[in-house]
């Protein structure tokens, strides 16, 4: 009992549990799983990445062109970093970046 | 004239968190009879399995069964097509798989914890859990990258190594986590409205839980030696310093110190394995395509999953068929609530944590 009274007078002087956002930032861990990043220049175009990927976020539409159209769907990836894994030119051609998708 | 009457609980209700529906066959206070249904949240995710994803991209679906034990899941698929492949893997990965398993088992029983505190009423010791929850969840999110979702294993290995600030971290959290688990203990033994108005309420016998099959913190509240980490040598548990808890009465006193203990034992797991992890290989590399059966078990945090893959040497595989812990549970649930009085139908349901959107898939 006394215990427990100690204990909610303390809880009054406490610092805040939960943080002030927006006002307050929260902490991001490094090597947070975010957006995938593409370069067109780097790409060899196996088409791993499309194959492995398991919500088919990552797909290549034909074009006119020799090579196929790069198309990534954020909303449907689940970042599992999958196809990144299996790029033949990973961080060059693809890499995941620490950054969110847009909120439309 | 009809003697009793019947009362419904789900598929919406206060105290339930996931959509399940019980009948109550009520005499007075006293429930005599249970109907139930726990199909309100089914996703043919077996059947995805075997006809729109292919067997490497499995491991990522069945992660989607539960958020929960989500690793869990994926674990118990990639044992078991690693059978299939005969992959063997190095101790390092072992050691890492082990020690995900263990920290979601922590967080998976502090949110049951917090639960059964809120079901009796006690509002701001459902808060405090959860905060203290957090901690374990801030070293998944630091290891996995991710908070839930955190497709950490995937097939001959795992697919993040841990740095040395993960470490750091993790044993600060664990040393602060544990502390507050002594504290939570004193609180679960000595309180009335979270210990004990609990003592004999929806108790389950040794007998029963072996007649009814039930499985993890249920059985083992009962006596029941009951545990796949004991049974099975598919992980190292006894290397890394895995102890049987068991109860006596079977209780819901019982088991929240069941949890309660198991947590203490799952933080000086990871402890021994953050401080024993060896360098290595974290993903070991493999080839062609699985053909043959296999049957895996794992020590889910509400007890046994079961996974049963057969594979014909095509990138798609022919049968996944998993048994989730609820499942199995549900005979020994519908055993206590026969007797009790309505009133502590809540309380008892929390108290064995279901998990219906496994149980249904």
């Amino acid at each position: 009992m006394i215990k427990s009274i100690i204990e909610s007078f303390s809880n009054l002087f406490a610092k805040s549990e939960t943080i002030n956002y927006p006002y307050e930032q929260i902490a991001k861990f490094k090597n947070y799983r975010g957006l995938i990043e593409y370069s067109a220049d780097e790409c060899i175009f196996c088409y791993k990445c499309e194959k492995v990927c398991p919500p088919d976020a990552i797909v290549f539409k034909p074009t006119k062109e020799k090579n196929r159209l790069y198309e990534y769907n954020p909303n449907l990836c689940i970042y599992c970093g999958e196809c990144v894994r299996n790029c033949p030119k990973e961080d060059l051609a693809l890499w995941q970046s620490e950054k969110k998708p847009k909120i439309i | 004239m009809k003697k009793t009457i019947t009362i419904p609980l789900g598929s919406q209700h206060i105290s339930l968190l996931e959509p399940v529906r019980f009948n109550f066959s009520c005499e007075n206070e006293k429930i005599t009879d249970v109907d139930y249904n726990v199909g309100f949240v089914h996703r043919g995710i077996e059947k995805a399995c075997t006809e729109k994803f292919e067997y490497k991209q499995v491991g990522y679906v069945v992660a989607r069964v539960c958020g929960l034990c989500a690793i869990t899941h994926t674990m118990a698929y990639t044992l078991g097509i690693e059978h299939i492949l005969n992959i063997k893997t190095n101790k390092k990965i072992d050691y890492l798989r082990i020690l995900m398993l263990e920290l979601d088992r922590i967080h998976s029983h502090l949110l049951c914890l917090a639960h059964t505190a809120e079901n009796s009423g006690f509002e701001g010791m459902f808060m405090k859990i959860m905060g203290d929850r957090e901690l374990v969840m801030d070293i998944q999110e630091a290891i996995s990258g991710n908070r839930v979702q955190f497709d950490f294993v995937c097939i001959g290995g795992v697919n993040r190594d841990i740095s040395t600030e993960c470490e750091k971290l993790a044993f600060t959290n664990l040393a602060l986590l544990d502390k507050k688990v002594d504290d939570l203990i004193g609180k679960f033994t000595s309180n009335w409205s979270t210990a004990l108005k609990y003592k004999n309420i929806g108790a389950l016998s040794y007998d029963d839980a072996f007649n009814f099959n039930a499985l993890g913190p249920l059985a083992r509240a009962a006596g029941a030696a009951i545990d796949v980490r004991a049974e099975s040598s598919i992980l190292p548990y006894k290397e890394v310093g895995y102890k049987m808890i068991l109860g006596q009465n079977g209780d819901i006193y019982d088991r929240n110190l069941v949890r309660l203990k198991e947590i203490k034992n799952s933080i000086l797991m990871c402890q021994n394995i953050l401080s024993g992890l060896t360098e290595g290989e974290i993903l070991v590399k493999f080839k062609g395509k699985p053909n043959g059966e296999s049957f895996t078990r794992l020590e889910a945090p509400r007890g046994e999953i079961f996974y049963y893959l057969n594979a014909n040497g095509t990138n798609m595989l022919q049968r996944v068929r998993i048994k989730t812990p609820t499942f199995s549970q549900i005979p020994g649930m519908v055993e206590i609530f026969k007797g009790s009085d309505y009133a502590d139908a809540p309380a008892i349901l929390a108290s064995f944590d279901p998990c219906m959107s496994c149980t249904a898939k």
